[in-house]
């Protein structure tokens, strides 16, 4: 199981330091001049583009390998210091080898048998399979056994404290160290006094990590641009490469005339720094070396680092072909599995098609027709590439349309657009879920946006402000038919996030189908054949006789989209928990009871269609297949826009009128809140105020204005809502689940309530008050952010000043939960990438180490579980209940 | 031996004070069953599961719950298997499996 198919296994693989030695064997070149070119444009000897260092000119051949532009890949060169520098990404180390080493014999800080005991403990942790991690652990533990020991073990001296002023200057007892005299005490220790400090002797010697060579990249890693006006600009790291050269060249010079201390010292430090940045030019500590415009330069470190480093950007994220992406908007008419591809995007999206004895005919006939054929202006699929088995390319045109047909035998590859029925993936990021990225089927559709049937809006959390989406073309068979089989929109009705439909109708479909199933409404032929000229073909339902007019029954109407076989039972959304259940006889037509296909009771909303909710859609994909599923879907969502369509749907600010008596009863809900506030407060003054247990007297009173407040808010809703009932649209969608909740309303008829900041009531702004509009001190609900205005009432100033601060915090608070969410979802992935469920029910990971024994520990699917549950026993009971009906046993 | 503390019924406690050996963490009401497997039921259950030893989710001696079984059971050396019957959201009760190593 283990080694199938692989033919070459990375055994191990090892990190050193490069020793100056081996910079020098690899290096084509020295380098030494800080100038690039010439006067006539040619790449100066022993400067930084060197032909020895590889070309990036067409025309040029490299004088290391005589390859020209692509075929050479370039080669090092490297640059003699002219004092030694330490080099920053090992500062670290370095500090721990000065610290744990004698400062004159270089010695390791301990005598020879602990030595031997640790090098025996590291070796012991090596066989006994201790991952590279745990050997570093142990030798960092080693070094600081090693740093305790203030008198060397070995020559007596006293060792004195090394400090590491950041980033790259060491001082041992405000003595400055210089990079020569760090490199000297690192050559003094011996190689096996290396082994406990954690470096293996054989392949890395500590004086490396100070540089007296610098390895020069070759060009082909930093090319030069030549802008039109014909000037040169330079890579950042040849900038950076300059400068160390400059820098490096004066060094020389005035250490060799012996210039003084002190400015050869500076010299010294500015060569440091250009190092430094050369390498990274963001440690801390240090100014960032600029471009000449004020631009950060981009040197080694922030090449690799990062969302835009070239691991994160280059070799983890990969462009692709065969993909396009536009804006999206609604389609009603389209299936769920479908996406209306523009005409402009399906031309120019291909499949590639083997040609065959059986199809080639065919492939002839429509790579006859060009590459933009129509049919009495209606889309047809053309050709736009033909391929020879040799590999040679031959693009169709208008006008090489015929000819090309004609060559055409078995065994080329032609590239046709796009036609309807074409299996391509649709996605849109985030794609936080598998059901972010789904197979649809391909419809052609005018205009120049990809479209969706607003059912499949919830998997992908789409919506048309202004959305975009990406659209993938599989281009071979066996894509196309796992695509197809498990990818599938309708395979995906399911959700394994949660265990019940992810796919279903919102917003309109919602309203609509509660005005087609709420107490049972008659619908006139006229009015059927309206709300049923939006599906291909459809018989009618079974009608009644009204004063002599044949007549339909909206739960007849949607019983007809119902399977045969279907039984449940289930609360609607607009079910509002009585204390006892009336069941089939409920006053507000809340309990959906559905016997054989026929609903007899019960009013469909959000619980009965929507998408997370659907009972019903839940039933039919699991039980009757997603065939059924989809159709269900498809036909029932258009159907609820025949009936919204038909009735109209609107509101305005009518739907918040609410009688003055209540008005009334609702300023007063609100007043003696307020009022019972204020005795609060005079209490929490005067000291009387009875502290809450685990709680301070101020908190005590906050919780306790909270609770006043929040209470007086629901009531002010309750009052209000007494008198908007279901005739409302505004209630219609709030209690359906459509859209909207009660709390929105009640704060547009009614009042808004208490305003929070981070969860309290506001209590900063001016000196003892919110606003300067209140008292000193006062801690009433007024000048705490409390609301008594409703939205349709217009708010005061004062209240719209609180009202703007929580609105302020909502804001911000999604920007960063949205950015700190998407980090941890990326820990999270990171984490778990590489488990894989076994078909034993296990889960491994990539060394086959248990991670659990039965996946989730129960082994249950959870796409098939009943929102996380292995039985469904209302379900049960329901379909018992069904075969009793029967006469079945 | 002997367990002066009852942790099962306590709620709170101070810590300081109580010396970790006079604490049965097995009577916790948050420290699932464990129970030690007997060397002969070892490829039975090893083989149930289609792994080797080494893949096994790790348990370390010095656990507090070892030193527990250690006490019932006698010396319990590296390379013994563990059984740990959890209570689960999912399943009821849940069997896990740990091998003890050193460390």
């Amino acid at each position: 199981m283990m080694n199938k198919g692989i033919t070459k296994r990375i055994g191990s693989i090892k990190f050193a330091y490069m020793s100056p030695k081996e910079i020098r064997k690899l290096s084509a070149t020295k380098i030494i001049t800080p100038d690039t070119y010439d006067d006539d444009g040619f790449p100066i000897e022993m400067g930084l583009m060197d032909t020895h260092l590889g070309v990036i000119e067409p025309g040029l051949r490299c004088k290391t390998c005589g390859g020209r532009v692509d075929q050479c890949s370039g080669h090092f060169g490297h640059i003699e210091l002219a004092m030694p520098v330490i080099h920053v990404g090992y500062v670290k180390e370095i500090k721990k080898l000065l610290r744990s080493s004698c400062s004159e014999c270089g010695r390791v800080l301990m005598e020879d048998e602990e030595r031997d005991h640790y090098i025996e403990e590291l070796e012991q942790l090596k066989k006994i399979g201790g991952d590279p991690l745990d050997q570093r652990a142990l030798a960092k533990e080693i070094s600081k056994a090693a740093r305790k020991n203030k008198v060397c073990p070995h020559c007596k001296s006293e060792q004195r404290k090394i400090m590491l002023d950041k980033p790259t200057t060491f001082r041992e007892d405000n003595t400055k160290l210089t990079p020569k005299e760090v490199r000297a005490r690192l050559e003094r220790i011996p190689d096996k006094d290396l082994i406990p400090l954690g470096l293996n002797p054989e392949v890395v010697r500590p004086e490396w990590m100070v540089l007296s060579v610098l390895l020069v990249p070759p060009v082909t890693v930093r090319p030069s641009i030549t802008l039109e006006s014909g000037d040169r600009s330079e890579d950042d790291l040849t900038h950076k490469l300059v400068d160390i050269l400059r820098i490096n060249q004066r060094l020389r010079e005035n250490r060799d005339v012996g210039s003084p201390q002190l400015i050869v010292e500076d010299l010294l430090d500015l060569l440091q720094y250009h190092v430094n940045t050369y390498f990274d030019n963001q440690t801390s500590g240090i100014p960032p070396a600029r471009h000449r415009s004020g631009r950060t330069l981009k040197t080694l470190i922030q090449r690799l680092k990062g969302k835009e480093g070239r691991f994160r950007q280059n070799l983890s994220g990969k462009r692709v072909n065969f993909s396009s992406r536009t804006v999206i908007s609604p389609d009603p008419w389209l299936s769920i599995n479908q996406v209306g591809v523009p005409k402009k995007a399906a031309r120019e999206l291909t499949v590639p098609i083997r040609v065959t004895p059986e199809n080639i005919d065919r492939i002839k006939e429509m790579v006859a027709r060009g590459p933009n054929p129509t049919e009495r202006g209606k889309y047809l699929p053309g050709a736009n590439y033909i391929f020879r088995p040799d590999g040679r390319r031959i693009r169709v045109t208008e006008t090489n349309a015929e000819n090309v047909a004609e060559k055409i035998e078995v065994g080329f590859t032609v590239e046709r657009g796009l036609k309807e029925g074409d299996i391509v993936l649709f996605n849109r990021q985030p794609s936080l879920h598998r059901m972010s990225m789904m197979a649809h089927e391909v419809k052609i559709v005018p205009g120049k946006t990809f479209r969706l049937n607003l059912a499949v809006c919830p998997p992908y959390n789409a919506d048309f402000d202004g959305d975009e989406m990406n659209l993938h073309v599989l281009q071979s068979e066996e894509a196309r038919a796992e695509a197809k089989v498990i990818m599938r929109v309708q395979e995906n009705i399911l959700s394994p996030r949660f265990g019940g439909p992810i796919i279903g109708a919102t917003q309109d479909h919602i309203s609509g189908l509660f005005f087609l199933t709420h107490d049972n409404p008659l619908f006139s032929r006229r009015e059927v054949v309206s709300i049923f000229s939006n599906l291909e073909t459809e018989n009618f339902p079974p009608s009644v006789e009204v004063e002599g007019e044949k007549m339909w029954y909206g739960k007849d109407i949607f019983s007809h989209f119902l399977p045969d076989d279907l039984n449940l039972e289930f609360r609607s959304s607009i079910c509002e928990t009585c204390k006892e259940c009336k069941e089939k006889e409920c006053p507000e037509d809340a309990y959906v009871s559905i016997e054989d296909g026929q609903l007899k009771t019960g009013t469909i909303d959000e619980r009965g269609i929507g998408a997370f909710q659907g009972e019903i859609i839940d039933k039919i994909a699991r039980d009757m297949g997603t065939d059924k599923a989809r159709e269900f879907i498809d036909k029932i969502t258009t159907i609820s826009l025949g009936v919204i369509t038909l009735r109209g749907f609107t509101t305005s600010i009518k739907d918040e009128d609410v009688p003055r008596a209540a008005m009334r009863q609702i300023d007063e809900v609100l007043d003696k809140a307020a009022g019972k506030v204020k005795r609060l407060a005079e209490e929490y003054v005067e000291g009387n105020l009875e502290q809450m247990p685990g709680r301070t007297v101020e908190e005590t009173l906050e919780v306790r204005a909270m609770q006043e407040l929040g209470k007086a808010r629901d009531n002010a809703g309750k009052i209000a809502s007494k008198y908007l009932g279901l005739g409302n649209n505004v209630v219609v969608m709030a209690r359906t689940g459509a859209r909207a909740s009660m709390l929105n309303l009640s704060q547009m008829a009614a009042a808004l309530g208490q305003q929070a900041i981070r969860g309290e009531r506001p209590s900063r702004g001016y000196e003892e008050r919110t606003l300067s509009h209140f008292k000193k001190g006062s801690l009433g609900a007024e000048a705490r952010g409390f609301v008594k205005s409703s939205y349709k009432e217009g708010l005061q100033p004062v209240e719209y000043f609180f009202h703007s601060m929580a609105g302020r915090e909502g804001l911000v608070d999604t920007a960063v939960r949205t950015s700190r969410s998407g980090y941890m979802q990326r820990r999270l992935i990171h984490a778990m990438e590489d488990l894989m469920v076994y078909d034993d029910g296990s889960v491994k990971n990539t060394d086959d180490t248990v991670i659990q024994f039965e996946f989730g520990e129960d082994g249950i699917d959870p796409m098939r579980s009943k929102s996380g549950k292995a039985v469904d026993m209302d379900d049960i009971v329901t379909e018992f209940k069904a075969t009793k009906r029967r006469g079945g046993s | 031996m002997e367990n002066i503390y009852d942790v099962s019924k306590l709620k709170w406690y101070y810590v300081r004070g109580i010396k970790m050996e006079d604490i049965n963490v097995m009577k916790h009401r948050l420290v699932p069953e464990h129970r030690l497997v007997p060397v002969e039921k070892e490829e039975e259950i090893l083989s149930g599961l289609h792994v080797s030893k080494d893949k096994l989710p790790k348990v370390l001696r010095s656990d507090p719950v070892l030193s527990q079984l250690e006490a019932i059971e006698g010396d319990i050396k590296e390379g013994r298997i563990i059984e740990i019957i959890r209570e689960s959201k999912t399943a009821g009760k849940a069997k896990v499996y740990r091998l003890v190593v050193d460390r």
